[in-house]
């Protein structure tokens, strides 16, 4: 049975076609919000993170009807695809510091980021590291990533 | 949920229980979701979502303690709890139940109603004397966390009732409390988790205590033995060892292929002396 979910994604109005049993994971994705990425569909590895009114979340373990009037920010709000366009500065520091290898936890990685700089601009590396848990990453070992929270700080201080 | 037909968004707490009761057996009330969301259940097609009806707050009450409403996320409870003071123990459950991010979504309600054996707010909870709250359609009834976890707590709330929040005691003058969980990784279940409460008379010696393990089998439980053991006498390392043998004598352990009962039963000896002497030292009496 098929419904339809009127929420905020990433700034603009926009209805979720989806079922009641449909987790928002599946929504997001099958509406093409493709940012919000599928990795262990049991609220464990942080790569489908979503923030809803703010608040980072495991877009595996909601229920996409829940989401009716909610404010819901994917990764790809920090996107700036425009040609020559500087990209955001929280996904600056993920490349800079190498905290980027194949990518797929970055988005949600870069959400929890800036729920701690909005919170918190400059973070001790125990706070960064806090930040990030509840986000797996099976290639760097996350030093670099710490550091790239680190350098975000650095980065969005300096305009 | 594959098989779920509707998803009610209630806007009050009467409009959720009227929805339960509309739907009876069919229908089962949503709070944080992290477990809910992977049910497979064929019996159940349609969720009634609590996130509309309120229930959030977390505030002081009379004598010094606090309530906590069924919605209060972990993350919530453990900024009140930071902000405003109240049971250590229960700040130290809150914000170790899961990564920063499922604390963001576990609710006190749903931690304490779909108990499991590594759930870490029935142990603190269990500790502290709190008492919920039970609201059906035709009134409340209050039930203490002790009679609550004695049982799978789905077995005392009837049907379309439910729990809407707990009242935790204040500890009181000359009194501390303290939680810890042994996990093998922070994010891991835990293998044993221990609660404990101390409160010293004038003199220094314990007035009373209590004592509860979680996470050595299905439902946390209070240990009288280990409690007993220490009322009366005066905070030290000697008295809280064999408080904590008691303990481990008087729990109910089961092996599963995370831990044996053997070695449960020497975390259940080792964590529930620390954490008497723990909560000792931070009521004021040094061990």
């Amino acid at each position: 049975m098929s419904i339809t979910v009127k929420c905020i994604i990433d700034g603009a109005p926009a209805a979720l076609t989806t079922t009641p049993g449909q987790t928002l994971l599946d929504a997001l994705r099958d509406n093409g919000h493709l940012a919000v990425k599928r990795g262990c569909e049991q609220g464990t590895c942080g790569s489908c993170v979503v923030l809803v009114d703010g608040v980072p979340l495991y877009a595996c373990l909601l229920f996409a009807a829940g989401m009716e009037g909610r404010d819901v920010t994917t990764g790809a709000a920090l996107d700036r695809p425009g040609v020559g366009e500087k990209p955001h500065p929280i996904i600056a520091a993920f490349v800079e510091e190498a905290g980027v290898q194949c990518g797929y936890c970055v988005p949600g990685m870069a959400l929890s980021t800036q729920v701690l700089l909005a919170e918190n601009p400059s973070p001790t590396e125990q706070e960064a590291r806090r930040a990030l848990d509840g986000h797996l990453c099976r290639c760097t070992g996350y030093v670099k990533q710490i550091k790239a929270v680190l350098r975000a700080a650095e980065l969005l201080k300096e305009g | 949920m594959p098989e779920l037909s509707a998803f009610l968004r209630p806007r009050s707490l009467q409009e959720a229980l009227d929805l339960l009761a509309e739907h009876g057996e069919r229908a089962r009330p949503l709070a944080g979701g992290t477990t809910l969301v992977f049910s497979k259940s064929s019996r159940v097609d349609t969720l009634v979502d609590l996130r509309g009806v309120g229930l959030a707050e977390v505030a002081a009450a009379d004598g010094g303690g606090v309530t906590v409403g069924a919605m209060t996320s972990m993350t919530e409870l453990a900024r009140y709890l930071r902000a405003n003071g109240g049971p250590q123990v229960l700040l130290e459950a809150a914000s170790t139940a899961g990564t920063q991010i499922l604390q963001n979504q576990i609710t006190l309600g749903g931690n304490c109603v779909q108990v499991y054996a590594w759930s870490d707010l029935p142990v603190a909870l269990l500790c502290l004397g709190g008492v919920f709250t039970l609201q059906g359609k035709d009134g409340a009834r209050e039930v203490a966390a002790e009679a609550l976890f004695a049982r799978a707590p789905v077995r005392t709330l009837q049907p379309g009732e439910l729990l809407t929040g707990v009242a935790v005691p204040a500890e009181g003058e000359g009194a501390g409390s303290a939680y810890q969980k042994f996990t093998r990784t922070d994010a891991d279940h835990s293998l044993c988790s221990v609660a404990a409460r101390v409160a010293l008379d004038g003199d220094g010696n314990i007035a009373d205590a209590a004592v509860a393990v979680g996470a050595v089998r299905g439902l946390p439980q209070l240990l009288a033995p280990a409690a007993d053991a220490v009322r009366g006498k005066a905070p030290g390392a000697a008295v809280f060892d064999e408080a904590g043998a008691l303990a481990a004598k008087a729990a109910k352990i089961t092996a599963d292929y995370r831990a044996t009962a053997g070695y449960r039963q020497q975390l259940v000896a080792t964590m529930v002396s620390d954490m008497l002497g723990e909560a000792a030292q931070r009521a004021g009496g040094g061990s």
